[in-house]
């Protein structure tokens, strides 16, 4: 029965939602994502690891899309001197 | 004994209110002291005494042929206030008023008689030489006789000798800030920390590394124009100003320390401060620096003398002390002498430090007291003056031909430190210049803080030279400036208002494609991706979060049937967790170690159910695997690890990338089997030797299996060691080996 599956959580996952699906099919044949570590999920929405959403702004800028960005995005620069 | 009447009168004192006052409060030797000093004998009739205080050639004498500037001083300031007042209050105002202590020409004015002492309300017994000797004359009125003030005025003293002697010489150097100045540094500093956080160390000063980014675009104080503006932290006064204006932001709340990340800026809330008439930022401004927690000129004192420099520094720059607060009311205290000080024109800045450390002699140093510090009054003064007074555009600083160090206020610390009325504004358009590459040319001396904290918004500042700023929008930063609460409309509204020529079409047009654009997707940085496969019992769980969490912020974004995303606020984190834990089911942390979610099904081939396995893994087995789609079934896939894929994916190192990528991923651990197919794969196939028809000899123990092997004979059959005591040996020398063992007396068992 699938109410008995288990329910999965992930953790520190960063995710990308489009306003259309129209608009996120336009996103994935304009940006190479291969090298990203994403997965798609529903029609609108990109899930991805937390740490890899930097590189994944940076693809959308290289493409002038300039998304709103909730939170803060996690970086590993400027550690402790 | 001096009447209530006579007290009450005002002005000078005639020859009737003197004698009635001699008579009834004055000591029998008051009354000596003053028939001496006007040159009498000790029991001189009253009469005679006023005679000889009216008469001009005493007086002429006594007043010497010239007056000296305090004496002037003292008797215009009586003259002012009608003829008499408190001593402590006459001092006081001429020490506002730039004259310094005057405490001592007054005893002196009184000891010879020139200025009249009253006796406190129902006195009877005033005793002149003791009081003076005392200090306690000044908790008494003193008065100009009505002689000495006709005197005075034959001599032209007025009230406005009591004026500061305006300082007149020649400015040989003079150095003033703007507040504009300092505001537009706030105002950049804020929008920098808007876009990025500052990083701070565990001391709460920030990485070095992490400001050195926040400091580009900063000006030094009074640098207008040169043509090297900027500030450099690696001078330690100007590492000081860059604190102050740390201190500043944050006193202002455009700022929070978040413990985690650093210093971050909230550049929306920093609108009700830029959007404000300059008079109210202005005394918004003079509010906050009194109130700075976050620096301390007392420890700024420390870099002016050169000492423990890089404590100093830190100490200045930590945004997590708050080294300022105990000096709170030592500002508040100089702010209240310099709004009553009368300061017109330049001063000696000696005459100001003078003023704060005598108008009320014990409070600063109450202050420090209290707080800890060993600070000079004098030094104290000095670094509020000359750092933060004169950083914020409220003083200019000069210094005459003798080298003497002066002060005045400018403009704007007229308004604010004398509570001047501001001049009205004049009607302020056209200070924007919109060219059609999208850069903004800003007139800083005619824009409003508003329109430069707007352009802040939507652009990025490119250039400051001769009070001329140049924003550059770009898709980004107007876009960023939509995300604050702007529109199109908006911008185009600010724009045209403030623009010098019509706004070019192009303009308008990309600022409206940039809206249209914008908001058509959303990145979240951080949050939960819950699933399961059973929409109905998503919906329960998640609506039990929502109860758990119901009053928080709580952002749930339904992806799919089976899929909801939590933005997960950090001081929300741990309670979802706990909801979610109710539940039980599997957790993939993308910070943490991935869970084996593989099953080995198969020569190289693996099986995993989609909706447990991490994206991670799944993103990696499409680049080195192809689906068995025979196998496949919507919630499981099977996929056939191949050989070119792997070794395109990890060019270099290919079989431990392989195995060190599926190790941790397959349930159990990867099969030797698997190991050992990889191997023969990926690097050279494992070597085997197949022996066939072969005898072998196992000896009983291990010293005989070793002289065994080492006799003579054996050297003549190809024999392989197998263990310790067994020898495989080719069947063709089977005889030979058993005529052998005979010969070595073993005994034999065939099996």
């Amino acid at each position: 029965m699938a109410a008995q599956n288990p329910l999965v959580v992930h953790r520190n996952v960063a995710l990308m939602m489009c306003e259309s699906p129209a608009i996120l099919e336009e996103i994935l044949v304009e940006l190479d994502l291969g090298s990203l570590i994403h997965q798609r999920i529903g029609a609108r929405a990109i899930v991805a690891p937390a740490p890899v959403l930097d590189q994944l702004r940076a693809a959308l800028h290289a493409r002038s899309v300039y998304p709103r960005v909730v939170g803060d995005i996690f970086s590993h620069a400027d550690e402790e001197e | 004994m001096a009447t209530r009447q006579d007290r009450q009168r005002g002005g000078p004192f005639g020859p009737e209110e003197l004698g009635a006052m001699f008579e009834r409060g004055y000591t029998h030797a008051s009354r000596r002291f003053f028939a001496g000093n006007w040159g009498h004998d000790i029991d001189v009739e009253t009469p005679d005494l006023f005679d000889s205080m009216s008469d001009h050639g005493a007086l002429t004498q006594k007043l010497g042929p010239e007056l000296k500037r305090r004496e002037g001083a003292i008797f215009g300031a009586l003259i002012a206030l009608d003829g008499r007042a408190r001593a402590e209050n006459l001092r006081k105002d001429l020490l506002l008023r730039g004259q310094g202590d005057v405490s001592s020409e007054l005893r002196e004015l009184i000891r010879c008689g020139l200025l009249v002492v009253l006796p406190s309300s129902g006195q009877s017994d005033l005793d002149l030489e003791p009081l003076l000797d005392q200090q306690a004359y000044l908790q008494h009125e003193v008065a100009l006789t009505l002689p000495l003030l006709r005197e005075l005025e034959r001599r032209g003293i007025s009230q406005e000798s009591a004026e500061v002697g305006v300082w007149s010489g020649k400015i040989i150097a003079s150095r003033a800030e703007s507040t504009q100045s300092l505001e537009l540094n706030l105002l950049h500093l804020s929008a920098a920390l808007a876009r990025d956080t500052l990083r701070l160390n565990k001391s709460g000063a920030p990485n070095r590394r992490s400001l050195m980014r926040f400091i580009t675009g900063l000006t030094r104080p009074a640098t207008p124009d040169t043509h090297d503006p900027w500030l450099d932290i690696t001078q330690d006064n100007q590492a000081n100003y860059m604190a102050f204006l740390l201190a500043l932001v944050s006193e202002l709340n455009f700022t929070i320390v978040d413990p985690e990340r650093g210093l971050q800026g909230d550049f929306e809330g920093a609108v009700s401060y830029f959007a404000a008439s300059p008079q109210k930022r202005g005394q918004q401004l003079i509010q906050v620096m009194q109130n700075l927690k976050g620096w301390s000129e007392g420890v700024s004192h420390t870099l002016q003398e050169g000492r423990k420099v890089d404590d100093a520094i830190e100490v200045q720059l930590s945004q997590t002390r708050t080294n300022g607060s105990p000096l709170i009311g030592a500002r508040g205290y100089i702010v209240s002498v310099l709004r009553r000080a009368n300061l017109n024109g330049w001063t000696p800045l000696s005459s100001i430090i003078e003023l704060c450390a005598q108008l009320d002699r014990d409070y600063l140093p109450r202050v420090f007291s209290r707080a800890g510090l060993t600070l000079e009054v004098s030094h104290y003064v000095r670094a509020f003056i000359t750092e933060v007074l004169f950083w914020m555009g409220l003083i200019e600083l000069g210094e005459d031909e003798h080298g003497v160090e002066l002060v005045r206020l400018t403009p704007m610390g007229d308004q604010l430190l004398c509570l001047e009325e501001a001049p009205p504004l004049p009607e302020q358009s056209g200070c924007l210049f919109v060219q059609p590459n999208f850069e903004a040319m800003v007139f800083l001396d005619a824009a409003p803080m508003e329109v430069l904290y707007r352009l802040y918004q939507v652009g990025e500042r490119v250039n400051l030279a001769d009070r001329v700023a140049t924003f550059k929008l770009t898709a980004e930063s107007v876009q960023r400036g939509y995300s604050m609460g702007l529109n199109a409309e908006k911008v185009i509204a600010l724009l045209q208002s403030h623009s010098h020529a019509p706004l070019a079409d192009l303009i308008e047009f990309q600022l409206r494609d940039w809206e249209r654009v914008w908001g058509r997707v959303t990145l979240w940085a951080q949050g939960m991706l819950v699933r399961h496969d059973d929409p109905d019992r998503l919906d329960t769980i998640l609506g039990q979060i929502r109860h758990a969490l119901r009053g928080t912020d709580l952002t749930l974004e339904r992806l799919s049937a089976g899929a909801v995303f939590l933005d997960t606020m950090p001081e929300n984190e741990e309670e979802i967790l706990r909801q979610l834990d109710r539940f039980g089911g599997v957790r993939i942390d993308y910070l943490g170690e991935m869970p084996a979610s593989l099953s080995s099904v198969g020569e190289l081939t693996f099986a995993y159910d989609t909706l447990f396995v991490d994206i991670e893994t799944v993103n990696i087995l499409k680049k080195i695997s192809t689906e068995h789609k025979a196998e496949c079934t919507p919630k499981r896939r099977v996929v056939k690890l191949e050989e070119s894929l792997m070794q395109a994916y990890w060019p270099e190192h290919t079989f431990q990338h392989v195995v060190g990528f599926l190790t941790p991923r397959v349930i159990g651990g990867l099969p030797s089997a698997q190991i050992l197919q990889l191997k023969a794969s990926l690097l050279a196939p494992p070597q085997a030797t197949l022996l066939h028809a072969v005898v072998v000899v196992t000896l009983d123990t291990l010293e005989d299996a070793q002289l065994f092997s080492s006799t003579e004979r054996m050297h003549d059959f190809e024999v392989t060691p197998l263990g310790d005591r067994s020898f495989a040996i080719s069947q063709e020398h089977l005889d030979e080996v058993i005529a052998v063992l005979e010969h070595l007396g073993v005994k034999m068992t065939h099996n």
